[in-house]
């Protein structure tokens, strides 16, 4: 049998992303991206989480599921959908039944930390708390009162001492899926974002032409749409082999890699992109910070860890790092 | 959504990572030039399977495979170093069974097959690189039609030194004309009048220029109409686009560097891993995009965006590492004999053949982002 390679999405899996986009535009989901220091908008969250979306990946979902959050965290990524969308998978991929049963359903909200210092995105509307290090995932709990603490002068996340447990047991589940979910979303982001870019240099014009004639203004656009393509095709590819071959090593290799790719993507997009918007870009209320604000939040919180690097460079043969 | 290979083409896979062992130690990837007797023998051997002829229609004699037969045949042998695929069993005989003469198909399309002829591309001309509808060599029919008259020169064909045969784009209607005004012809290397003189490039192999004074091509050596090669052109570049920049050519660029890095004590440094991370992660995206591109070929898409994005990310990487080996590296990577230096020097290349690196981001801008760049 010759091959069937292909990197579109399924009838049911575009059906799902179509009905989302329609449900992000029905709720003007964009807005509230535009808007700062506002609370977490929990009843829109709860509308999302009735719709089931964060029950793809689990462990217990059919073929197919990572693949679906794929595309639900695309659809997610393109509408800057708020809150711990990429964790939310993570935690459902990790935490036992009843408790990824309550994040499906919305009733209980994650807050994962990444730092040395207890900083957690969303942490003041959290009810389950989760933490990453270079070993995996723990469950964590607050042991001090939460502070709210504002992040690029728009979203309020919180900080508190955590101490944490043992690692769970679904670990490398949850960290594969975490970095597909993280990689589409970020991907999907930054291609909106370089089309939202792209769409201004066709219209605006500077010394008598539109500025995406100008090579040294198309090029570097050119340069972000390859990368986020890139980006999504690989956390594609990863999400089809967790599909097929579980959490296999080359599917954790292919998640960590286009996390790792969506981040420098998004993030390069998001310079190049203020760039082509020139002063309109740095309004409060214009069309890009909104944009550029939630990859920039996203990136610092997705995975660069030691952990990705290593798994990454011991396959391409080099020697693994000697500690002294 | 499917981004693995089947059964029966990763059971291929395993056949030709079989037959490439003897040929390991060929090194006739980067310099082909210093290889050419051996490198040729290969493709004999190759021959003899018929896979030369992978996705030729069975009618030519082909096996009819799907183009991911000729992508892991050709990513293989690039992974190995041993070669890069041979033009003639690609774009010149693919445009010979789409819009050759019968005389044609069956004269050429057999000893293409067989390993016997191979060809070199006459393209670019030293007023026409990227811009290939500038071309000025002329193809003027003589006073009793019978054959035409080649006059002008050629520039940086790859590999000319070494072929039988040159498959020579020439203006045939006015300058004013461009793309409109061209038609392809094949001519033996050895026809009176073509002289073949060596560009030596930084890499220690070679480019050519191809002088044609007065050469007297019969009328029956044109492919296609006269004044209608720019279509076939295009149509044989889109044939080609699985296979003209094979990823497992960056997968080992960069384990090879790893491997020199590890020889050098240095795969513990903080600086040497962090930049290796971002390398590897290039890597992965070459494969991945060019994954695309095959599954775009596949699927009968449009390859041309695809095509575009992977040979930018291919050639920048192969760049990327081999400036990243000397960054870090110190002089130790200077050295003649040591990998990174020879990668430095050949990758120079590579963002300029087969199309610049400009032409690419242009192609994106344009056909994706909708902008005139």
């Amino acid at each position: 049998m010759n091959s069937a390679l292909d990197f579109s999405f399924d009838e049911e899996q575009r059906a799902v992303a179509e009905a989302l986009e329609r449900f992000c535009a029905r709720h003007a989901v964009e807005e509230l991206a535009r808007q700062s220091n506002q609370p977490f908008p929990r009843e829109l969250w709860r509308a999302l989480c009735a719709l089931g979306v964060f029950a793809s990946g689990a462990p217990s979902q059919e073929a197919g599921g990572v693949l679906s959050l794929c595309a639900i965290c695309e659809t997610l990524g393109h509408n800057v959908f708020p809150g711990p969308v990429a964790d939310s998978f993570l935690a459902v991929a990790v935490l036992p039944a009843p408790e990824a049963a309550a994040v499906i359903d919305g009733s209980a909200l994650v807050a994962v930390n990444r730092s040395h210092s207890g900083l957690l995105p969303w942490g003041l509307e959290a009810d389950i708390f989760l933490a990453i290090d270079a070993n995996g995932i723990s469950r964590a709990k607050p042991a001090s009162s939460m502070l709210p603490v504002q992040t690029l002068g728009g979203e309020t996340w919180g900080r508190c001492e955590l101490t944490t447990t043992a690692l769970l047991e679904n670990s490398p589940r949850g960290l594969l899926v975490g970095n597909i979910a993280t990689a589409a979303y970020l991907a999907a982001l930054a291609l909106r974002l370089i089309f939202a870019a792209s769409d201004h240099a066709a219209l605006r014009r500077q010394f008598g032409r539109t500025l995406g004639e100008f090579q040294a203004v198309a090029h570097p656009l050119a340069d972000c749409a390859i990368g986020a393509t890139a980006a999504r095709h690989l956390a594609r590819a990863a999400a089809c082999h967790a599909d097929q071959q579980a959490a296999d090593a080359e599917a954790t290799r292919l998640a960590a890699g286009a996390a790792l790719s969506a981040n420098r993507a998004a993030l390069a997009a998001v310079y190049t992109c203020h760039q082509v918007f020139a002063a309109i870009g740095v309004t409060l209320d214009g069309p890009v910070f909104h944009l550029s604000r939630r990859i920039r939040q996203l990136a610092s919180q997705s995975c660069t860890e030691v952990r990705e690097q290593n798994l990454l460079l011991a396959h391409a043969g080099l020697a693994p790092k000697v500690t002294a | 959504m499917n981004t693995a290979f089947s059964g029966e083409e990763i059971a291929f896979r395993d056949e030709v990572r079989e037959f490439l062992v003897d040929y390991r130690a060929l090194d006739g990837f980067y310099c082909q030039g210093h290889r050419w007797p051996q490198v040729r023998k290969m493709f004999q051997a190759m021959a003899e399977k018929n896979w030369l002829a992978l996705t030729w229609p069975t009618r030519f004699g082909g096996l009819g495979r799907s183009p991911a037969f000729e992508f892991i045949l050709w990513n293989e042998v690039a992974y190995a170093r041993a070669a890069r695929n041979p033009l003639a069993a690609g774009i010149v005989a693919k445009s010979i069974m789409r819009h050759g003469t019968t005389a044609q198909q069956e004269y050429y399309l057999p000893r293409i097959r067989s390993g016997e002829i191979h060809f070199s591309l006459c393209y670019s001309e030293p007023e026409a690189g990227s811009d290939l509808a500038a071309l000025r060599l002329r193809a003027d029919l003589n006073a009793t039609g019978t054959h035409y008259i080649l006059q002008g020169q050629k520039c940086w064909q790859s590999y000319a030194q070494d072929m039988d045969y040159l498959w020579v784009l020439a203006r045939t209607g006015t300058q004013e004309s461009r793309g409109r005004g061209l038609s392809l012809f094949i001519c033996e290397k050895a026809s009176a009048g073509v002289r073949v003189a060596p560009l030596p490039t930084v890499d220690g192999d070679q480019l050519n220029e191809v002088f044609f004074d007065h050469v007297m091509l019969p009328t029956e050596q044109r492919v296609g109409q006269e004044n209608g090669a720019w279509p076939i052109v295009g149509e044989a570049l889109a044939d080609e686009r699985h296979i003209q920049f094979p990823p497992g050519r960056v997968r080992r660029d960069l384990e090879d560097m790893a491997a020199w890095l590890n020889a050098q004590g240095l795969a513990g440094d903080p600086v040497v891993r962090s930049r290796m991370t971002t390398l590897t992660v290039q890597v992965m995206e070459t494969e991945v995009l060019a994954l695309k591109v095959l599954s775009a070929m596949i699927n009968g898409a449009d390859a041309t965006v695809d095509a575009a994005m992977n040979k930018n990310v291919h050639t920048v990487t192969c760049q990327e590492l081999a400036r990243a080996v000397l960054d870090l590296g110190g002089p130790e990577a200077l050295l003649g004999g040591a990998q990174p230096e020879l990668l430095w020097r050949q990758s120079l290349t590579e963002t300029i053949g087969g199309g610049t690196s400009e032409i690419m981001r242009s192609v994106v801008a344009r056909h994706l982002l909708g902008l005139g760049g």
